[in-house]
């Protein structure tokens, strides 16, 4: 508030400061906020994987190739076991773990991707994505891919600031949203995967 | 005052002390959470290879696997406590 005391410029700019001193680090706020961006992202994927409930139940094609399937849930654990060991590593100070788990997640994030891309041109000709089962397990896949891409572009970032010397035990608020996003990947996986190729 | 063990088990990089006793407790949940995720999954595959109606029998799989990740690697009791 500006008083007759006060320039109004100077008001302005001490508020200023106190706002930017207040909001600069709330990880509270920030996990908060993060979860509910997932919360948001869980109702988005429920859609879909009620969609293939409501059109198909538990009706699935003979085709669908099962080996690669849980090689691919193999994968993707991996890569979740990674990016808490990168995230853990940061939070006590181990930036050289840290920079080797975080590759390794990316690394099995893309095999995950080199293995839906399989999975997909096998599909194509079996359940095309005009048939009740395809249209569901198309856009379930594609969907679930999207958000890896997503993520291993924000692990991409992280790393990068990482190896430039950010982050430590006292602020990984980076690391931990983002591997926290990669973990939330896994775990609509864990979901989808029994949903498209078990039940 | 410090003890040789404790000297031995802290190593400085960039101005950082690494606290390796914590790091090597967290690894240590991390990796048995991953083995046991492991195994469920393995679990759940032959169930629903091997039964004709799978999807009871597989719910519980999934819940409890879901429940790990959250627990352990999403840390979500966090956001009720103070563990951070």
């Amino acid at each position: 508030m500006t008083t007759l005391d006060t320039p109004p410029e100077e008001a302005v700019t001490e508020s200023h400061g106190e706002y930017h001193q207040d909001m600069s680090f709330q990880p509270q706020a920030n996990r908060i906020g993060l979860w509910l961006f997932i919360v948001s992202e869980t109702f988005l994927f429920g859609a879909f994987l009620s969609a293939r409930w409501f059109s198909t139940g538990t009706l699935k094609p003979e085709e669908l190739n099962q080996a690669l399937a849980l090689l691919l849930t193999i994968v993707l654990l991996v890569s979740s076991i990674s990016a808490y060991l990168a995230e853990t590593s940061i939070k006590y100070n181990h930036r050289r773990n840290f920079v080797i788990f975080m590759v390794i997640t990316m690394v099995m994030g893309l095999i995950f991707l080199g293995g839906v891309g399989i999975e997909i041109k096998e599909a194509i000709h079996a359940y095309p994505p005009e048939t009740p089962y395809g249209s569901s397990y198309f856009m379930l896949i594609g969907l679930h891919a999207f958000h890896v891409v997503t993520g291993l572009v924000a692990l991409a970032m992280v790393l990068v600031l990482g190896l430039r010397g950010h982050f430590g035990s006292s602020e990984y608020w980076g690391v931990e949203g983002v591997v926290k996003y990669w973990h939330f990947v896994d775990l609509a996986w864990v979901i989808i995967y029994p949903t498209l190729y078990l039940f | 005052m410090t003890t040789d063990a404790q000297t031995a088990d802290t190593q400085t990089t960039d101005q950082q002390t690494i606290d390796h006793e914590n790091l090597k407790k967290a690894t240590r949940r991390g990796i048995v959470a991953a083995v046991i995720l492991a195994v469920l999954t393995i679990i759940e595959f032959f169930i629903a290879t091997g039964v004709e109606n799978p999807l009871l029998p597989l719910m519980p799989f999934v819940f409890l696997k879901g429940w790990i990740i959250l627990d352990t690697f999403m840390h979500i009791r966090a956001l009720w406590s103070d563990d951070h």
